[in-house]
C-alpha cells in the first residue's frame, strides 16, 4: 500500500465531512431573523409602507388645515359683511318700525296694534323664529296653534329687507309725507314740487349708496348713477302708488316729462 | 449538463431566497447546512458553538443575498462567510493569537505520509489539539486552499506568522500522529 499524504487525507475527509445540524436550528435561526435580519426584505417594505403612510398622514394633514385656514378666512369675511350690514343701515330702527307700520296701513293688513305690541312684548319668540328660519309656510307650520305669534312673525319676516330696500321704502314714505303736507298746507301741489322731491330723494338714495359696505370706498358705477341724475321709474312708480288715486293726473304728467 | 442544472436550480432558489421565499430559504438551509457546520466545526472547538456560529452565518447569507454575483460559485460563497464567521467568533473568545517566530524556507517543504487512513473524527480531535492560531491557519492552508498571502490579509497577520504557524500546527499534528500510526517524513 503506497504511504498517503497526510495534509491531503485530511483535506479530502474534512471536504466531504458532512454534520448534521439539531433539529431546532431552522427553528432557532428563524428566531434569529425575526428578531433581526432574515425577512429583512420585508421588513424594508413595511418600513418604507409605513414611512409613505406617515408621508401621506402628513400631507393630507396639512391640506385639511389649509382649507380651514382658508374657510376660517372667508366665515371671517362673511362675518364682517354681517357686522357691516346692520352699521349700513344705521338701523333706523325707530323709522323701520313707522315704516312697517304705515306699510301695514297702506296695505290694510288685518294685523291690529295689539297684535304689534304682542310681538314687542314676546321679543324672544319673534326672534328665536326668524333665527330658526326664513320660511313662512314653515313657520305658520310651526306655530300653527298660536294666530298672534304668526302675525308677529309675518310683519317681522316682512321688515326682513335689503339695507337698499329699507332705504327706499323710507324715503318713499318721507317724500308721500311731504306732499301730502303740501297738499294739506296749499291745498295743491305742483308737478315741479314733486319732481323735486322726486329727484332729492332720489340723489339721497343714490349718495348713501356710493359707500359699498360701510368700507368708505367709493363705487365707481354708483358714481356715475349719481351724475346722470336719472330717477328711476320704479322708485317714482312707488311714490305714485303711494300717493294712491289722487295724483293720478300728476303722475302721468312727471312720466310724460320723463319719456 | 448535471452541473448546468444544478446551477440553474441555485438560480431560482436564490431569487426566490431573495425575495424572502420561507420554503426557499428553508430548502437552502437544508442543502447547505450540513457541509457549512463542518466548516464551522474544524475553527470551533464543539458542535454546539459550531451551529451558533453557522445559524449566524445563515443569518448572513440571507441578508446578503442580492449582493451574490452569480459569477462565481455559490457554495464557495457560503463557505466564505462561514469561515469568516468562525474567525469572527475566535476573535470575539480573544482566542487568536499569533507569536512572530522566524522558521527556515526548508522546513515549509516537510511533508507527512501515513500508512493507513485516518477517520475524520480522529482527525477533528487532532486539529482540536492544536493551538487556535496553529488550527485557523492549518485549516485556511490546507483544507480551504488559501494562499499565506490571503490568510494574512484574514486574520492582520503577516505572511511570515502565517508561515510560521502553519510550520507549528504540521509539526504538532506529526508528532501526534505518529503516536498512533507510523508516520514517514519527506520533502516536496
Amino acid at each position: 500500500m503506497e504511504p498517503i499524504k497526510f495534509e491531503d487525507h485530511i483535506r479530502e475527509q474534512l471536504q466531504e465531512r458532512e454534520i448534521q445540524p439539531s433539529k431546532d436550528a431552522w427553528k432557532k435561526l428563524n428566531l434569529q431573523s425575526n428578531k433581526s435580519v432574515l425577512p429583512l426584505k420585508r421588513k424594508y417594505g413595511y418600513a418604507i409602507a409605513a414611512s409613505i403612510v406617515g408621508l401621506l398622514i402628513v400631507s393630507s394633514l396639512l391640506f385639511v388645515n389649509q382649507d380651514f385656514d382658508q374657510d376660517k378666512t372667508t366665515i371671517v369675511n362673511e362675518n364682517k359683511t354681517q357686522i357691516k350690514e346692520p352699521k349700513e343701515e344705521i338701523i333706523p330702527v325707530s323709522k323701520i318700525e313707522k315704516v312697517v307700520v304705515a306699510e301695514e296701513k297702506e296695505t290694510k293688513t288685518k294685523i291690529s296694534e295689539n297684535q304689534i305690541k304682542d310681538k314687542t312684548t314676546k321679543p324672544k319668540i319673534v326672534k328665536n323664529t326668524i333665527i330658526a328660519t326664513t320660511d313662512n309656510k314653515i313657520i305658520a307650520s310651526e306655530n300653527s296653534q298660536e294666530p298672534s305669534i304668526i302675525a308677529s312673525v309675518e310683519t317681522t319676516n316682512k321688515t326682513i329687507k335689503s339695507p337698499e330696500e329699507l332705504l327706499i321704502d323710507l324715503k318713499i314714505n318721507e317724500v308721500v309725507a311731504e306732499i301730502n303736507l303740501l297738499q294739506k298746507e296749499n291745498n295743491s301741489v305742483t308737478v315741479d314740487e314733486i319732481e323735486e322731491l322726486l329727484i332729492k330723494a332720489q340723489s339721497e338714495i343714490h349718495s348713501k349708496n356710493l359707500f359699498v359696505n360701510n368700507s368708505k370706498k367709493v363705487d365707481a358705477t354708483a358714481l356715475l348713477e349719481t351724475v346722470e341724475t336719472e330717477l328711476e321709474t320704479s322708485f317714482r312708480e312707488k311714490v305714485f302708488d303711494a300717493l294712491g288715486e289722487r295724483f293720478k293726473k300728476v303722475r302721468t304728467a312727471v312720466l310724460e316729462r320723463d319719456q | 449538463m448535471k452541473v448546468v442544472s444544478l446551477h440553474k436550480n441555485y438560480k431560482s432558489l436564490i431569487s426566490k431566497a431573495i425575495k424572502g421565499d420561507d420554503k426557499a430559504q428553508h430548502q437552502m438551509f437544508e442543502l447547505f447546512a450540513p457541509k457549512m457546520l463542518s466548516i464551522c466545526r474544524q475553527y470551533v472547538k464543539n458542535n454546539v458553538l459550531a451551529e451558533e456560529v453557522m445559524l449566524s452565518g445563515f443569518l448572513k447569507v440571507f441578508t446578503h443575498l442580492d449582493s451574490f454575483k452569480s459569477e462565481g460559485s455559490f457554495e464557495g460563497w457560503i463557505r466564505r462567510i462561514m469561515v469568516n464567521e468562525s474567525i469572527s467568533q475566535l476573535r470575539k473568545e480573544k482566542k487568536l493569537q499569533f507569536k512572530e517566530e522566524e522558521i527556515s524556507e526548508n522546513s515549509l517543504n516537510l511533508v507527512a505520509y501515513i500508512e493507513t487512513e485516518i477517520e475524520v473524527n480522529e482527525i477533528q480531535k487532532m486539529i482540536d489539539q492544536l493551538p487556535e492560531g496553529y488550527k485557523t491557519v492549518f485549516v485556511l492552508y490546507v483544507v480551504e486552499g488559501y494562499k499565506h498571502s490571503e490568510i494574512s490579509e484574514m486574520l492582520g497577520i503577516s505572511e511570515g506568522t502565517s508561515k510560521s504557524q502553519l510550520f507549528k500546527a504540521r509539526k504538532m499534528l506529526q508528532k501526534s500522529i505518529n503516536k498512533e500510526n507510523g508516520i514517514s517524513y519527506g520533502t516536496h
